[in-house]
């Protein structure tokens, strides 16, 4: 895929402009570059690297370190089934079985129309729902058999496009504010009160 | 009922909405705190409330700011990266009452004069992602952030940073290294903690998001009204995650210390008990991470030294039930296979160890274990953490590597006939 | 306060140590080895491996601490042998071991690696890992040089800490997390770098190996010495190892003085070059019109001694023209100085080509590389210590983190641009402006102020170079000059170039004075009757292969050789000279350190040492230099009351650096040597890989005088050799709104003899390219990848490159071109004259 287009790309000197060290940014651009192209691809680690003042082993060594970043191609919608010990305990793994059936494929894998890719996640932080499960990070639960059938026709079909964005979008809420309080102004005015 | 602290917007349905949390005493800390009160007097109503850390680790906050070495830049990092199973306790409250958190947020950013203020949440938290970014944006709208806040001379920022989905940045260290574009390796401490140095160097002060939402209510209140609530270190309220295999699982903000776990797992306002029929074989009281507690803990009450007496920890404040139709094995695999995958592999004893212990539990459980396994699993678990003792020694950089023991080693020495039986017959005695 | 000392006790018994030093250091200085294998005492420390656990006593109680991680401190109480330490130790060990292939009798590193070491040590002997282990493909190359086998990794971080720390090329990093945790480059992107070597050398188990090495040889089968790499004069120390009469590899050795165990690939690789049979020279040859046939030693001897003597008897002794560029070992260098002055009796006589300043600017109040690294400030002069000293590049990056202020005078930006603290443009129409910006920026911090003064710019001559560096002394009367020139220091210590001061060599012989320019010119001229060249190749020294052809009809060109060039195909008379490795002796680096060549094979063919070529010709020539072996050599010099008085064998201690001379100026506490090249993880390994030079062959010490010279000898003051200078520095022309002036770099990687011998580095040999930043690409209408004309003294066709990094450092108003890269095409740019002015060209599309 690609390095940023020029809206991305404002966008990422934007976000990059707001931290006192550029590097911080890493993580935030490769959640746009994944917001551009539904994955981080290797001219997007290129293209953050030389935003961000990296070499691009570097951005690549952050990137791979964090499941949410893909380095490859992934469906439309990611599913990560929880199977961590509370959703566990109420049949998670029931859950991840059907899953790849109802999907046929397995843990990992992508369907052929490029849809769905399947993942077995850990605790999402949703165990008062569980089993629970998380579609581009939007979640659901409890599930079960028939719920998990109705969710995957309601994402065929598109009921749920408003809720549940395509992979990659994340923050779908724009920092408003006026621009970052340059830190030498903070410096400054934090002087006076260390006597 | 007990007193609601953080919890207190949670009965309505648009608790995250601006106007419900004005309309419900919103911004009334912050504005009096930066309009009425010095920073050390903020300082001072959270030492004097003796609010304990949220995270996990417990340690009092006011000490904790006290530690910030002097230095013109410091920083503040709201840590949102709840990962630790069965707690989700941060979760409700980002995307329930995000409002909240930034008015935390900004009081601690005042007390401690922070010059940024980062959250840093989970970032497969995109609801609660978005729902804070509007938070802070409404909070710039309305000058509750931003330069002269409510038109004091204190001006800060705060950014949201999204996490991309790795549990160990939830420590403190291996965050600050998040933050700062790199992959989360947590640092060696001693010899420096974040608030000598901490993020880009500087002195950093890390905070739960659970720990700085009590903020606006103490300052409110009064340091004193919030350790009128609890009792001994454990003071004021918390928000219990209660999970696993009782009827009712969920978020529950109770005064510390006056119920037991008893009462959370039991009691009708809580989790009203297990399914008809079954029985309690084991819960974990403090995130995954902790010691196991079995029926003969059930009248413990919830209080942080009350718990750590026992041998176990408070820890993030979740609680996971087992009944007799779990499999403890399966339980332990399960709990070790997470910390295998969540290592961040800097340590050769939590890498390997983690990922061997994964192995053989996961060998147990289908089957082919050896009865030599079970002392196995011990001796590895020494090796990571000496002595399998709690609090735990360790072999490691973080305590990440000691938090594998304590499941795998209850599990082995109070279930070992469950081991038996799956190694001897290849049976699950549970199924 | 660095020389507090703390009280502390080890296993009970109580130790000093200086306060600040890592725990590990000071047990391993108290004589009690704790395993370790990611700590390396260069880089900083990470604590990841947990093997070095042992336990201390703290406030509260006793706890296991990794000793790399942690300082020393007043009342330590630490223990390395309780049952909780080898608990601990035999667990990370066990833990290490769970995951790696069982491949040792295959492996490289079998035999001298760490693990396996501690493994016999300390291992259980039976495996309790019943589980299936990691697997990767294998193995990765993640360059021509380097290949990685990822199971044996153990995750140590040495690699990646050396590429980010020291190199400052992060192209080699970890990956992914956890269990998965692995060492990769970017998607492949080579791990391009001038010190790939280093991380196999540091590598503690076999993960990261050399290509050229792989499976050549086994760690028993090997022997080794001491030895001084010979690429540039930095002098960096190395162990040599060969095996069965063939050199397989060089490893760094840890000098405190100058490499800190780094090479950079072009010295580490060079024992390729050397075993690279078909390009190198075996046998003496001579050229019958156009045909070239091998003959045997006396008979080329004869020819050369005949070719010598007719051009002094028809043209004068001054027709006999001697030229090198490259570094000579100090005994062949005096020999041949020696031949020069008392035997044939020319004045043309350059052994220093690239050395373009006057050297007794170098020689007046020198510094050693050390002090220049901790001076208050440091001034670098003409000079890109990474492509042209590189491991100074190094030891420059360390010292500049640690807070090394340094302020740089070039013409062109160089890798450490970024991190200095000034950056000053050289530009011809405002050196004294330069010069200026200079002192401003030191300050008053005049006291301890080190000059780096090089030559690299070949735009910019002798005359210029020395004016600078005169400029600076005159208004820094107390600076210390380092010299930064690659190479020529040998030549400068015995007084074989014209810009040496003329009494260092006391011979009382005649003295040189015709630059190797100027003879690379009058020979084409046909003012020499014959034109020795000293293992060089004068299509370096500036004369193009058409001019070759011409001079081989108006002189006779005797070559002595190592490596087949265009040189020697057209010489006359080709003479084989030992190469690196075949021969023993020594040489002195660019702070004037003598430093030790070991011989570990035997000379190719019929190869010779240079020195006794010299005295054989000088009996030929009837006369004699009295040299029948290396210790006559070093007599001589011993007593020649020059810069080198003093000089002997026997301080060649195995574990100290040589000496820095003049040695009556030059106090230096002595800092013992590592010479494990691991930077010892094993405990087995030190014994097995800390270079037992015993194995070797090791220069016997002949010449029996003490450390201290006797009074009589001292070095008398040094006389200016203004003479070698040769063009005059006039305040250039104007520039015509069109015109540029040219600056012409090198890099480490231009073609040489040497490297087109190698098979490993010869394709790192790029075409020279015009280097523009972005700006200046804009102004010229000039895009990356481009080609245009360069129109100079002549004209030449170059490719374009944008360098993001020269926006940064180049000024917006620069009048520079930088050529980088020399060829015997851009060499010709110039014609040997300073500041050229060259306009540019863009070549349209076919
Ligand atoms: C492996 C590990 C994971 C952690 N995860 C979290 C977490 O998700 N959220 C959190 O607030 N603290 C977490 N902590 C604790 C933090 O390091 C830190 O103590 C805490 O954020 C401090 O905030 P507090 O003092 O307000 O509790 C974790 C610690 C460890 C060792
Ligand atoms: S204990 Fe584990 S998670 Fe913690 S630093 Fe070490 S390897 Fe990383
Ligand atoms: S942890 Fe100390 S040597 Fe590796």
């Amino acid at each position: 895929m690609a390095r940023f287009s020029d809206d991305m790309l404002s966008r990422a000197k934007e976000l990059v402009s707001l931290y006192p060290d550029p590097r911080s940014a890493t993580i935030p651009l490769c959640h746009l570059a994944q917001e551009q192209d539904g994955y981080v691809s290797d001219e997007a680690m290129a293209h953050i690297a030389e935003l961000v003042g990296s070499s691009a082993a570097e951005v690549q060594g952050t990137a791979s370190f964090y499941d949410m970043l893909k380095l490859e191609p992934v469906g439309r919608y990611v599913i990560g089934v929880c199977t961590n010990i509370a959703c566990m305990l109420r049949g998670a793994y029931e859950v991840l079985e059907d899953a790849e059936k109802v999907l046929g494929i397995p843990v990992g894998g992508t369907t052929e129309d490029g849809l769905f890719t399947l993942e077995e996640v850990e605790c999402i932080a949703h165990c008062d729902h569980a089993p629970a499960a998380q579609v581009n990070y939007r979640y659901f639960g409890p599930l079960d058999d028939e719920s998990f059938r109705s969710l995957i026709a309601r994402l065929r079909d598109g009921e749920l496009d408003d809720e549940v964005p395509p992979h990659g979008t994340l923050i779908r809420v724009r920092r408003e504010a006026p621009p970052a309080i340059p830190m030498t102004e903070i410096d400054r005015e934090r002087a006076g009160d260390q006597e | 009922m007990t007193e609601r602290i953080v919890g207190a917007r949670l009965g309505y349905e648009d608790s995250e909405t601006l106007s419900r949390f004005l309309a419900t005493g919103g911004d009334q800390g912050l504005r009096r705190a930066v309009l009425e009160m010095r920073p050390e007097e903020v300082a001072d109503e959270v030492t004097t409330a003796n609010l304990l850390g949220r995270g996990g680790a417990g340690f009092e906050a006011g000490r904790k700011w006290s530690m910030l070495r002097k230095a013109p830049r410091r920083y503040l990092v709201i840590n949102g990266d709840e990962s630790e199973p069965a707690t989700f306790k941060d979760h409700l409250l980002v995307e329930r009452d995000p409002h909240q958190l930034v008015e935390g947020a900004t009081i601690a950013a005042y007390a401690i004069g922070a010059s940024l203020v980062v959250i840093y949440l989970r970032g497969e938290f995109a609801l609660g992602l978005e729902r804070v970014q509007q938070a802070i944006n409404e909070a710039y709208a309305r000058n509750a952030l931003g330069r002269s806040i409510f038109g004091s001379s204190f001006s800060v920022d705060i950014l949201l940073q999204p996490g991309a989905g790795a549990y160990i940045c939830g420590e403190e260290t291996s965050l600050i290294e998040s933050l700062e574009g790199k992959r989360g390796f947590p640092r060696i401490k001693p010899p420096y903690f974040p608030a000598v140095i901490g993020l880009y160097g500087e002195p950093t002060i890390v905070n739960n998001v659970e720990t700085v939402s009590n903020l606006p209510w103490i300052v409110q209140h009064g340091g004193a009204a919030f350790k009128a609530l609890g009792e001994g270190r454990s003071t004021g309220t918390r928000l219990f995650a209660l999970s696993g295999q009782v009827q009712r699982p969920g978020p529950y903000e109770v005064e510390m210390t006056k119920i037991t776990f008893r009462d959370l797992i039991y009691g009708k306002e809580y989790g009203q008990g297990l399914h008809p029929d079954r029985s309690l074989i084991a819960f974990i009281p403090g995130g995954v991470s902790a010691p196991w507690f079995f029926p003969e803990n059930l009248d413990i009450p919830l209080g942080q030294d009350e718990v750590a007496k026992a041998g176990s920890m408070l820890g993030s404040g979740s609680v996971i039930v087992m009944d007799d139709t779990s499999c403890p094995v399966r339980s332990a695999w399960r709990i070790a296979r997470f910390f295998a995958r969540e290592s961040c592999g800097q340590c050769t004893p939590c890498r390997e160890g983690g990922a061997w212990i994964d192995k053989i539990l996961r060998r147990i459980e289908e089957g082919e274990g050896r009865e030599a396994d079970l002392d196995l699993l011990l001796d590895l678990c020494d090796n990571i953490s000496p002595g399998i003792k709690w609090p735990p020694a360790q072999t490691t950089i973080c305590v990440l590597g000691p938090s594998i023991p304590p499941s795998v080693s209850a599990a082995v020495n109070h279930f070992r006939d469950d081991f038996l039986v799956h190694i001897k017959e290849g049976r699950c005695p549970h199924a | 306060m660095p020389d507090e000392l703390v009280s502390l006790t080890f296993d009970e018994h109580p130790f000093q140590a200086q306060k600040g030093t890592k725990l590990i250091d000071a047990l391993d200085a108290a004589g009690i080895h704790v395993p370790r294998f990611c700590y390396h005492p260069r880089m900083s420390a990470v604590g990841m491996c947990r093997m070095c656990l042992v336990e201390v006593k703290g406030p509260r109680g006793v706890s296991l601490q990794p000793s790399c991680y942690i300082d020393v401190a007043d009342g330590m109480e630490v223990f390395t042998e309780s049952a909780a330490v080898k608990k601990a130790q035999h667990g990370v060990l066990e833990f290490l071991l769970a995951n790696h292939p069982l491949d040792c009798p295959v492996c490289d590193k079998g035999g001298e690696c760490p693990l396996q070491d501690q493994a016999f040590a300390h291992g259980s002997g039976e495996t309790r890992f019943v589980e299936e282990k990691r697997h990767y493909a294998k193995p990765i190359p993640i360059s021509r040089l380097i290949k990685l086998d990822r199971e044996r990794c153990i995750q140590c971080d040495r690699c990646t800490r050396f590429a980010d720390e020291i190199a400052g090329e992060p192209l080699i990093d970890f990956a992914g997390r956890g269990g998965a945790l692995r060492i990769a480059t970017f998607s492949n992107v080579d791990f391009d770098s001038y010190f790939s070597g280093n991380v196999a050398q540091i590598c503690p188990v076999g993960a990261l190996t050399t290509t050229p090495y792989r499976f050549k040889a086994r760690p028993w089968d090997l022997v080794q010495s001491a030895s001084t790499c010979m690429e540039c004069d930095l002098g960096c120390q190395v162990s040599l190892q060969s095996s069965q009469n063939e050199l397989t590899r060089m490893l760094g050795i840890d000098s405190d003085a100058i490499n800190h165990s780094w090479l950079c690939d072009r010295g580490r690789f060079t024992t390729s070059a050397v075993n690279n049979l078909e390009l190198r020279v075996a046998r003496p040859r001579l050229r019958d019109q156009s045909r070239s046939a091998e003959v045997s030693w006396s008979k080329a001897l004869r020819a050369a001694a005949l070719s010598i003597k007719r051009t002094i008897d028809e043209r004068g002794a001054s027709a006999v023209a001697i030229v090198s560029g490259t570094s000579l070992s100090l005994e062949t260098t005096y020999a041949w100085a020696k031949l020069a002055s008392d035997v044939i009796r020319t004045n043309a006589v350059d052994g220093a080509a690239d050395l373009r300043t006057d050297a007794s600017l170098l020689l007046e109040n020198p510094a050693s590389i050390n002090q220049a690294l901790s001076a208050s400030k440091l001034v670098l002069v003409n000079v890109d210590p990474k492509n042209e000293l590189p491991v100074m590049h190094l030891r420059l990056r360390a010292a500049i983190r640690a807070g090394l202020s340094v302020i740089e005078l070039n013409t062109t930006p160089t890798e450490l641009t970024p991190i200095v603290d000034h950056a000053i443009a050289l530009e011809p129409s405002r050196l004294g402006q330069a010069v200026d910006e200079v002192i401003a920026a030191i300050g008053d911090q005049v006291d301890d102020v080190v000059i780096v003064a090089g030559s690299r710019d070949r735009g910019f001559g002798a005359a210029l170079n020395t004016r600078v560096l005169k400029d600076l002394l005159e208004r820094l009367p107390g600076a210390k000059v380092l010299n930064g020139t690659p190479h020529g220091a040998n030549a400068v210590a015995v007084g074989f170039t014209p810009n040496a001061p003329q009494v260092i060599r006391s011979s009382g012989g005649v003295t040189p004075s015709v630059s190797a320019d100027a003879i690379v010119a009058g020979a084409l001229r046909g003012d020499f009757g014959t034109l020795i060249v000293l293992d060089s190749e004068l299509t370096r020294l500036g004369m193009s292969e058409a001019d070759l052809e011409v001079l081989g009809e108006r002189v006779t060109v005797i070559a002595l050789s190592t490596f087949e060039s265009a040189t020697t195909h057209s010489a006359a008379i080709v003479l084989p000279l030992c190469a690196f490795g075949e021969e023993q002796g020594s040489t002195v680096n660019v702070e004037w350190r003598h430093l030790r060549l070991g011989r570990q094979v035997e000379p190719l063919g019929q190869a010779r040492s240079g020195w006794m070529i010299a005295a054989e010709l000088a009996s030929m020539l009837g006369d004699e230099l009295g040299f029948l072996t290396l210790a006559d050599v070093m007599r001589d010099l011993n007593q020649s009351g020059g810069l080198l008085a003093g000089l002997g064998y026997e301080y060649f201690a195995e574990s100290l650096d040589g000496p820095l001379f003049p040695l009556s100026r030059r106090e230096e506490p002595c800092a013992p040597r590592i010479l494990d090249p691991m930077a010892t993880p094993g405990i087995a390994s030190v014994d097995r890989q800390g270079a037992n030079f015993a194995a070797g062959r090791v220069v016997e010490p002949t010449v029996a005088t003490g450390f201290a010279l006797d009074p009589g000898k001292s070095p008398q003051a040094l006389v200016s050799a203004e003479r070698g200078t040769g063009d005059v520095v006039r305040d250039p022309d104007p520039l015509a709104e069109d015109e540029f002036w040219l600056s012409l770099v090198p890099r480490l990687y231009d073609v040489s003899p040497s490297l087109s011998a190698n098979p490993f580095l010869a394709a790192w040999v790029r075409d020279p390219v015009l280097k523009l930043s972005p700006l200046q690409g804009e102004q010229l209408g000039l895009m990356d990848g481009d080609r245009c004309r360069l129109i100079g003294a002549a004209t030449v066709e170059l490719g374009v490159e944008l360098t993001k990094a020269f926006d940064l450092s180049v000024r917006s108003d620069s009048r520079v071109l930088v050529v980088d890269g020399l060829t015997p095409a851009t060499l010709s740019l110039l014609e040997n004259q300073s500041w050229i002015k060259v306009r540019v060209e863009k070549i349209n599309g076919e």
